[in-house]
């Protein structure tokens, strides 16, 4: 699998002005842009995803062509086929779990929805949601809400799982876990990833490609396959890596 | 007889104020337009303008020489002044401006991410409406069209203007109090005033009842 991304975009809010212009590619299975708050990591997502449109550029996943400005392609995201992992997940609420994962199968309100029974029941049991298949979402605990969100964005077997700041939202502990449970969800579906945080420690236990992000631009594209993880508390961590996540998070005075 | 055709203009004003309501809130939620804020405050007039200028302005436009009277006349010869029609129509302009602001809100809190993840999940803009949209905002419609039920009907002033006060024809619940009283007519007026706060106070409640919200997110 390969993503090739590069887009252009100018924004206006508040009489700020900002200027994306990003560029990156990758064929590592998990790939992380790491950057500040407000670096424009999440419109970079969406553009993949289709619910942001770049000015100028290009997303491309293997050979498909999902965006591309030049030859005026702009596929609608319910036909890119992706999925999405929202930040706090985005799950129906009035929908129970069975039904947020099984929301894709129906596409008209007329036709019969296409039910895969079969993958239902692995995504149940692969995320440990058989016993809470008819709960509702405000009845979950964080851990439980995020692994529907991601049975339900695995459904249709997208090209390639993208997630927004995945543990943001959970504690510490679990944090750790879900982690560990992300990695083996990958392995499992032998499906690429594409991950945007702000924790290091997201950077040190998953990344294999390393994309840096500050106001609007890439700053470092590194590939980290085979590394020993560490960490940004002393643990052993590789030095360019140190240096770089130091940098890109401001905090590189010595 | 007062009763039931208070519940009949009242129901029909509701239907056709809920329909536009909707249609007009949804539009002011999610496009962005030039005018859109002149657009809210006139459909919010309704509500503070007194009845009877409301009344007076329904007259101009639906009386037989005003524009739209006179070409409903002309065309279909249909007359709305002085008949239940007329009622309706009156009281579906006072009531709209409840169930459009209710409606508005309603949409507005629908967060937008609700609405892309369906997209991702590869639905049409219409069914992200039918499937995430409408049922996540629908307690909030259904309790704007409440609120203008129990508004229309207490309808009194723009009625009176538009359709008068016919016994068994147009003279609805408060327009048949007010003859009650005006006539000395005590039995009747305690009658039909108790009447009509109980089923104001049933509506109430149960608008009350939509407005809670359902889902508790955290």
């Amino acid at each position: 699998m390969r993503i090739d991304f590069s887009a252009k975009k100018r924004l206006y809010s508040g009489g700020h002005q900002f200027n994306l212009d990003i560029e990156f590619s990758s064929e590592e299975d998990i790939t992380v842009i790491f950057g500040p708050s407000g670096a424009g990591k999440s419109l970079v997502l969406k553009m993949i995803a289709g619910l942001e449109k770049p000015d100028q550029g290009s997303v491309k996943i293997d050979s498909s062509v999902m965006f591309d400005s030049a030859q005026r392609i702009d596929m609608a995201s319910r036909e890119r086929n992706v999925g999405y992992l929202f930040q706090d997940y985005a799950l129906f609420p009035h929908l129970t779990v069975e039904e947020n994962i099984n929301f894709s199968s129906r596409r008209a309100l007329l036709t019969r929805p296409r039910k895969d029974e079969a993958r239902l029941r692995e995504l149940l049991e692969v995320f440990h949601l058989e016993e809470l298949a008819k709960k509702y979402p405000a009845q979950l605990s964080g851990g439980q809400r995020q692994r529907v969100g991601l049975a339900r964005s695995l459904m249709l077997r997208p090209s390639i799982l993208l997630l927004d700041e995945p543990f943001a939202a959970l504690d510490p502990l679990l944090r750790m876990r879900m982690r560990e449970e992300l990695k083996k969800t990958q392995r499992l579906f032998s499906i690429p990833v594409l991950i945007i945080t702000h924790d290091p420690q997201d950077v040190a236990e998953l990344a294999q490609r390393l994309i840096l992000m500050d106001d609007g631009i890439v700053k470092d594209i590194v590939t980290l396959i085979g590394a020993p993880y560490r960490d940004l508390e002393g643990r052993p961590i590789r030095p360019k890596i140190r240096e770089l996540l130091l940098r890109a998070t401001g905090a590189l005075d010595e | 007889m007062p009763l039931f055709l208070s519940l009949k203009v009242a129901g029909t004003a509701t239907l056709f104020s809920t329909v536009f309501g909707v249609s007009v809130a949804l539009l002011a939620a999610r496009k962005n337009f030039w005018g859109k804020e002149i657009l809210d405050a006139v459909m919010t007039l309704p509500v503070v303008l007194p009845p009877t200028v409301l009344g007076y302005y329904l007259l101009v436009l639906l009386g037989r020489n005003g524009p739209i009277g006179g070409w409903l006349q002309e065309t279909f010869s249909i007359t709305l002044i002085f008949t239940w029609q007329g009622a309706v129509i009156a009281a579906s302009v006072v009531a709209f401006p409840l169930v459009y602001k209710s409606s508005r809100a309603a949409f507005e809190s629908v967060s937008g991410k609700f609405e892309d993840a369906a997209r991702v999940l590869g639905q049409t803009e219409f069914m992200v409406f039918v499937r995430v949209t409408l049922p996540l905002a629908w307690r909030g419609i259904l309790a704007g069209a409440m609120l203008s039920f129990a508004r229309a009907l207490g309808e009194f002033g723009a009625t009176l203007m538009v359709a008068g006060s016919l016994p068994g024809k147009t003279q609805t619940l408060s327009i048949a109090v007010y003859e009650a009283v005006q006539s000395g007519d005590d039995y009747v007026a305690n009658f039909l005033v108790i009447i009509t706060s109980i089923v104001c106070v049933v509506v109430l409640l149960a608008s009350n009842y939509f407005l809670r919200p359902k889902y508790v997110s955290e």
